[in-house]
């Protein structure tokens, strides 16, 4: 199962640039993967662990912006289409259960 | 919550930052969120790790096992501080009740027996011998079965009437031996996320041992390491083999009628027990099928 986070918050006022520094910040700390600037993802191992992530995401959101999330499951997220590009290689971007390094 | 297993094998540098443990090696940097570790197994002498590290992965209750020059698991952390342990928990587990202990044990051998059968029925042998014993199984196992049938069963799963677990020449003991400790250390895991300690065991109670309970209540998930080693076909325990028995974690059984993987049937089972030990109402049940032999990574169907 992935999470999938997309944002586009204002950096008008100093103010608004340190919330958005912030929640990138707090995303990162959650164990999200940027793919893209403002699109983050992460593995959950199912529904539940995705839903109660989502729940943490809204805690910590600014106020003003848009950031919008959904949940793939395995097999929707690896048939994703790379028109232009390549997959990022992370570790934080495989479901595998066993890491060798 | 957790689920990847970690084994650091090459020269390198572990580390804390953002929530996330930080592999740097000569391959480059590695990050993986802590809270989706369950194990790190440190499988080299070459890796230098930090406190800041080893204190947040004990935070979130990560087990870290350590590896000697021989690369044998030698030592493991053992968590003091779990969130939830209390006076009246440990008072409890000083003085569970001696017919739980008695019931408790009686079931793990006979699950562990059966599950024996199992395997040795998954080699189309003969198990009507192992089958005779588990019938004799008294209370609290006084006639000592487990060990009958243990000198039967492994002769008959290596196909050596001279197997003995003794015998520190026999290539298959140094992976059994492997297999068993990581187990152990998975339900030792266990055993101190629900703030009990593994010192007060209920059958094993050697002064040297300080996982007593943690012997105990594996017992019954040995037989799938020994299946797995005896369809392995190797000359001495290779780094393919160990890193085998530490994805075997991640292999799907059958556990009391539910699909699921080893490492979750492991912590649902040790829980059961704890709760039946302090106070009798959770029910045991501890019913192992397997599914297959292949070990796959899978929990790519879980996720």
């Amino acid at each position: 199962m992935r999470l999938m986070v997309m944002f586009d918050l204002p950096i008008q006022t100093s103010e608004e640039r340190r919330n958005y520094r912030k929640f990138r910040k707090e995303l990162i700390n959650e164990g999200f993967l940027m793919i893209q600037y403002s699109v983050y993802a992460r593995v959950c191992l199912n529904r539940n662990t995705a839903k109660l992530l989502e729940g943490r995401i809204r805690t910590f959101a600014p106020e003003r912006g848009v950031i919008q999330t959904f949940m793939l499951t395995e097999k929707q997220y690896n048939d994703m289409h790379f028109l232009i590009g390549e997959p990022k290689d992370d570790i934080r971007n495989t479901d595998k259960g066993m890491i060798i390094l | 919550m957790a689920w990847r297993n970690v084994v650091i094998t090459k020269h390198s540098k572990l580390s804390y930052s953002s929530n996330m443990m930080v592999v740097q090696s000569f391959n480059g940097i590695y990050q993986i969120p802590i809270s989706d570790i369950n194990i790190v197994l440190v499988d080299t002498t070459q890796a230098v790790i930090t406190s800041a590290l080893i204190s947040r992965l004990n935070e979130q209750q990560v087990k870290i096992i350590f590896t000697d020059d021989k690369k044998m698991p030698i030592c493991e952390t053992v968590n003091n501080m779990p969130n939830n342990r209390s006076v009246e928990l440990l008072r409890q587990q000083f003085n569970w009740d001696e017919n739980r202990k008695v019931f408790l044990w009686t079931q793990i051998v006979m699950a562990k027996i059966k599950n024996q059968i199992n395997v040795i029925k998954g080699l189309a042998g003969d198990y009507n011998l192992l089958e005779y014993e588990l019938n004799k199984v008294e209370v609290n196992d006084v006639t000592n079965r487990e060990a009958v049938v243990a000198r039967k069963y492994f002769p008959m799963l290596f196909d050596q009437i001279q197997f003995s677990r003794h015998n520190p020449n026999e290539h298959f003991n140094d992976a059994l031996n492997y297999g068993y400790s990581i187990l152990l250390s998975m339900v030792n895991k266990k055993i101190v996320s629900d703030g009990y300690i593994t010192y007060i065991g209920i059958h094993h109670h050697s002064d040297n041992n300080a996982f007593n309970l943690g012997s105990d209540l594996m017992e019954p998930f040995r037989p799938i390491i020994d299946a797995w080693v005896s369809f392995q076909n190797f000359e001495y325990l290779t780094p393919k083999l160990k890193y085998g028995l530490v994805s075997l974690l991640n292999l799907e059984i059958n556990f009391n009628g539910k699909r699921t993987l080893l490492m979750n049937a492991i912590n649902s089972y040790v829980h059961d027990c704890l709760m039946f030990l302090t106070d009798g109402k959770k029910n045991v049940k501890i019913e192992v099928d397997f599914i297959n032999e292949v070990s796959d990574y899978a929990i790519n169907g879980n996720v």
